[in-house]
């Protein structure tokens, strides 16, 4: 068994403190900026707020069960990434993805996928979203390590103060 | 040169606005540079542009002399011949706020030594400009706002977090902190930095010197309603859209306050409105041993505002709002671009009165047919230079990178052309910047009245993101990502009261024409403003008279933004841009959807 298979969820999320974020987009632009003008981090309307729609690397991901060309692979960290000569751009994991993160848009062909900044993690770095956040609202950290920080996990990869209400 | 010009990384500063961010860059491919994240220095997004903007496939490399690319030197050349062949020759220099202190003062030095033939001009937006002034009249220094941690109540006036993202670092931190100041925040959006106003006054555009002058009256401050600097109408909050409770609840926790800190990010409004608010404020945080910091889009607004006051230099918009056309032979324009910063209105008469108008620019710009000739300078990150950054210091900026191959800095051109080759090596002297309190005229707190045209008043402003009115950012990658469709951002709650759905396609109207355009909802857009977004548009809000729209690519659009110029009163009527806005299903009927005024 490789170690790729042994792994099957990933140690460390990104994690979104949805009251400290301001919508500034500064991760968004990280992340373009940082995986060579590929958009992977977008951000999505959440009710009067405009927040970032990050990948969950989800235990169980939808997005590596329906990809016909074995293209979402799990790395040996436990991150889902997408490997680009394997992608044909079907879009089978845009569908399948359940928090709608991944877009149908194609960049040389194939669908921007959050690696967790893969370069940057050999280095002991989080990813640049993280380290660029000015507000510090966004986190890379285990779930368990949630209470460290104050703060309340919501729907798994969401973090607030308060367990309804943004503030 | 604090970069390696031939290793992997660059460190300076982001000069996109005045707090300076360090930026740390690396060389990920032979032309290419990227934002490093160390854990030590992180940027906003428009900092992160600036990677990109260095290397940029869009930047002017060579002059441009009608159709023609031409020589740089002989450029330089012919243009220095036209200004000394004549000792009558006139020539006008208008400088942008955010280059560095010496391009400004070798252009001072040329136009002081002959004063009748030469007229210098400052570009800096009219609320920052007033602002400035404001904590000069009052005496107070600068402070840096990560220079005190131990301010117990914030005055936040305006979205610092919209224009200086990078505030957040600091303010949210002070805020999760243990002892966590009272955030009182006077602002006309709704967004994040809302929830942490306790009480948030959100006003309508311009009325943020109706509340903060209330404010001030009900805590006790301001003893009557005609102090110097302050007339204080009645029924003044209201006026502003604010609830006298809330007023009351804000004012309570000024009074309360034993050493406050005053928070001022002027992004749009009048100069003597902000004038007058920023020294009222600041004197009150003085008569409690608070300290004041005034952001700026600028970043060397409060140094060019210190020195053009010291020499007696005047500002582009004062002069550009009062007709006041300098009749030039030779018109310089550096480092901004007027075609994309400004109504036509206003700077078309300014060039048409001159006979050559050269642009003196790192990037092409918005309608070149306005300019003669075209000279490629390094960014300000390129050129490095003193600035007076949010801690009020003048301080010697590194350059980031070097300027491209044969690409030369402002001050270098104006050297030449001036006749002054040592001239971009003198040191500033400390005298030029020290602070000179201007008069602060009494001005009255009534809050501006929007137009009664029937329609729904739309204040058409600029995309925070953008800096030099979107001729700089919108050249970079991220910035023609982000906004490659076309679309009206309006708060949620306009939407709400218009009935608008996010998406949706709707018509503005006014009485010059109208737009089709699609509306995206965003909570930082201040109430009763809509930000008409695309990668080739808009201007920095802030504008002499209030809030007033420029230019667009689209024609349809550009044609709403067409208002007229005339004395200064008809500019404060022009202010705000009234716009109708039709859905679709109104359209279809032939008829224009019910759309009631926002405020009052």
């Amino acid at each position: 068994m490789s170690m790729a298979e042994a792994v099957t969820e990933v140690q460390a999320r990104v994690a979104l403190d949805v009251d400290a974020c301001i919508e500034c987009r500064t991760c968004a632009a990280a992340c373009l900026y940082g995986h060579g003008d590929v958009p992977v981090v977008h951000f999505a309307r959440v009710g009067a707020a405009m927040l970032p729609a990050l990948c969950r690397q989800c235990q169980d991901a939808p997005c590596v069960a329906a990809c016909p060309a074995d293209a979402m692979v799990r790395d040996p960290s436990g991150a889902v990434y997408r490997a680009t000569f394997r992608c044909r751009g079907c879009e089978s994991c845009v569908r399948a993805c359940p928090f709608g993160v991944l877009t149908a848009e194609t960049f040389a062909g194939a669908i921007a996928k959050c690696d967790l900044c893969v370069d940057r993690s050999a280095d002991g770095l989080p990813p640049r979203c993280v380290s660029s956040c000015p507000a510090g609202a966004l986190h890379f950290l285990r779930e368990q390590d949630a209470d460290r920080h104050h703060l309340v996990v919501l729907g798994s990869r969401t973090l607030g103060q308060h367990p309804i209400r943004r503030r | 040169m604090s970069s390696d010009p031939g290793g992997r990384a660059g460190t300076g500063r982001c000069l996109f606005c005045n707090l300076g961010c360090p930026l740390q860059l690396e060389r990920f491919a032979p032309h290419r540079w990227r934002p490093q994240f160390n854990g030590t220095t992180a940027t906003c997004a428009r900092g992160q542009m600036l990677a990109d903007l260095l290397q940029s496939p869009h930047r002017l490399y060579r002059p441009r002399h009608g159709d023609a690319d031409v020589r740089l030197d002989n450029a330089i050349d012919a243009l220095a011949r036209r200004i000394a062949d004549s000792t009558t020759a006139r020539v006008a220099i208008w400088m942008d706020g955010g280059l560095a202190l010496e391009d400004l003062v070798v252009a001072q030095r040329f136009c002081a030594t002959q004063p009748e033939q030469r007229q210098l001009l400052i570009q800096v937006p009219p609320g920052e400009l007033g602002a400035t002034e404001g904590l000069d009249a009052a005496g107070v220094p600068q402070t840096a706002p990560d220079g005190r941690h131990n301010a117990d109540t914030f005055l936040i006036i305006g979205n610092p977090l919209a224009t200086h993202p990078a505030a957040a670092r600091w303010l949210l931190q002070r805020e999760a902190s243990r002892s966590r100041p009272t955030a009182i925040v006077v602002d006309s959006s709704a967004g994040a930095l809302m929830t942490y106003g306790a009480p948030a006054l959100i006003c309508r555009p311009g009325g943020e010197w109706a509340v903060v002058a209330a404010l001030l009256h009900a805590a006790g401050f301001t003893a009557n309603r005609t102090t110097p600097g302050l007339t204080l109408p009645p029924n003044t909050p209201e006026n502003a859209g604010v609830a006298p409770a809330a007023l009351q609840q804000a004012a309570g926790r000024l009074r309360d306050s034993r050493q406050p800190a005053v928070l001022i990010a002027p992004q749009a409004g009048r100069r003597d409105t902000w004038r007058a608010l920023t020294a009222a404020a600041a004197s009150w945080a003085r008569a409690k041993n608070g300290w004041t910091c005034v952001l700026t889009t600028h970043a060397n607004a409060l140094g060019y505002a210190r020195y053009a006051r010291r020499h007696g230099i005047g500002d582009w918009w004062s002069a550009a709002v009062q007709g006041r056309s300098p009749v030039a032979d030779v018109l310089l324009v550096v480092g901004w671009d007027p075609t994309s910063a400004s109504p036509r209105a206003l700077w078309e008469p300014m060039f048409a009165a001159a006979r050559h108008v050269v642009l003196l620019s790192a990037f092409p710009p918005t309608d070149a047919t306005a300019y003669q000739a075209v000279l490629p300078v390094a960014l300000p990150a390129e050129a490095g230079g003193s600035f007076v950054l949010a801690d009020g210091r003048a301080t010697r900026v590194e350059p980031v990178l070097p300027p491209p191959p044969g690409v030369p800095t402002a001050r270098q051109i104006l050297s030449r052309l001036t006749g002054q080759p040592d001239a971009a090596d003198r040191p500033i002297a400390e005298a030029d910047l020290a602070p000179t309190a201007p008069e602060v005229a009494p001005v009255s707190a009534a809050a501006p009245d929007l137009p009664t045209t029937g329609g729904w008043p739309a204040v058409l402003i600029a995309e925070p993101t953008q800096y030099a009115d979107g001729q700089i950012t919108r050249q970079s990658r991220w910035s023609q990502h982000v906004d490659r469709y076309p679309e009206l951002r309006l708060a949620p709650r306009d939407a709400g009261t218009l009935g608008v759905r996010d998406g949706q396609l709707v018509t503005i109207h006014n009485a010059q024409g109208h737009a089709r355009v699609r509306v995206a909802l965003a909570s930082q857009q201040p109430i009763a403003t809509a930000c008409y977004t695309e990668p080739t548009t808009l201007s920095k809000a802030g504008q002499p008279a209030g809030w007033l729209a420029v230019g667009s690519a689209a024609p349809d659009v550009r044609r709403l933004m067409g208002l007229r110029f005339g004395q200064r009163d008809d500019l404060a009527a022009a202010g705000v841009l009234a716009v109708e806005i039709e859905t679709d299903a109104a359209a279809a009927h032939g008829t224009r959807q019910e759309a009631g005024r926002v405020h009052g």
